[in-house]
């Protein structure tokens, strides 16, 4: 696959790539965006490469989560080197509009709320089949577990994420 | 996989709701540029500054020491040996000092007077002639 492919590619993922980031960095928008950028420098890079083991997708939020645990891990060395100060001075980072998080429904609140109580496997899982449409083996394949794994993981989500969402105490 | 309609709706709501603040590709891919020549410049700057103060740190080391060697030449050179007094053997003192030949006012009687202005060549010539 070519540098122009893969730019094509990414685009096309874009939407759903920043949903997994987003979820993968606990909804926090601005550290997916940091994430998801240092992503896609890997892949045009070539630091990332495709095999075409799996599909393009799979293979991206992969990549996508692998740099979210290194993320992670250097957050307090980014601090250390105050590199988060130093962004903050030059970027021109958009604000969160007021108006458009008041349209944020308060369902999708619960919800979010609900996934978030989830151990990681549960809701990593139930992310990628419900939000991002893989089926539980592509989720299997792409979190580096079992079928079987992935499949108790569904199940025991799913069933922990209603029981959230009818008990009403999330918020 | 299609038997929780209820969730799946519950997932899309969220979806739909998280699209609409989603950065456009462009923007994200921008940004990254900026930020990966950024970081690279960063990584320029700072290898800059550990290789100024290394040089910084080597010459104040070599111009702290100098002064010391300075200190420490002479010290050197004014140090004596404790067994230096050996070498002081009886009758040292005619090594240092230069004969005198010819003193004759010491060993003998004195030349007369014409000859006391005359060198030794022609004083021997004048001795001999008469």
């Amino acid at each position: 696959m070519n540098a122009i492919d893969l730019r094509s590619e990414l685009e096309r993922l874009h939407e759903v790539s920043f949903a997994w980031a987003r979820h993968c960095c606990r909804n926090r928008d601005n550290e997916a965006e940091e994430l998801l950028q240092d992503v896609y420098i890997r892949v045009l890079d070539g630091r990332a490469q495709f095999d075409g083991r799996s599909s393009v997708k799979t293979w991206l939020f992969g990549v996508i989560r692998v740099t979210a645990r290194e993320f992670a891990r250097r957050r307090w060395l980014r601090l250390l080197l105050l590199e988060r100060w130093h962004r903050r001075e030059i970027d021109d980072e958009p604000t969160p509009d007021p108006e458009r998080l008041l349209h944020r429904s308060e369902r999708n609140e619960r919800l979010r709320a609900a996934v978030a109580k989830l151990p990681r496997r549960q809701h990593e899982v139930l992310h990628l089949v419900f939000y991002q449409d893989l089926t539980v083996a592509e989720s299997a394949q792409m979190l580096g577990i079992s079928l079987g794994s992935a499949r108790t993981h569904f199940e025991r989500g799913k069933q922990r994420l209603r029981e959230y969402l009818e008990g009403g105490d999330l918020l | 996989m299609t038997n929780d309609p209820d969730l799946r709706e519950h997932f899309a709501s969220l979806r739909r709701e998280d699209a609409a603040r989603t950065p456009g590709f462009t923007q994200v891919l921008q940004r990254a540029r900026h930020a990966s020549t950024r970081i690279t410049g960063m990584l320029a700057a700072a290898a800059c500054l550990m290789i100024a103060v290394a040089a910084v740190t080597v010459m104040r080391l070599v111009h702290d020491r100098a002064p010391a060697a300075r200190h420490a030449a002479p010290w050197l050179a004014d140090w004596r040996a404790p067994t230096d007094f050996l070498l002081n053997t009886p009758g040292r003192e005619l090594l240092h000092t230069v004969p005198q030949f010819g003193d004759r006012s010491a060993n003998g009687p004195s030349l007369p007077p014409e000859l006391n202005n005359i060198t030794p060549a022609r004083r021997a010539g004048t001795e001999n002639q008469t």
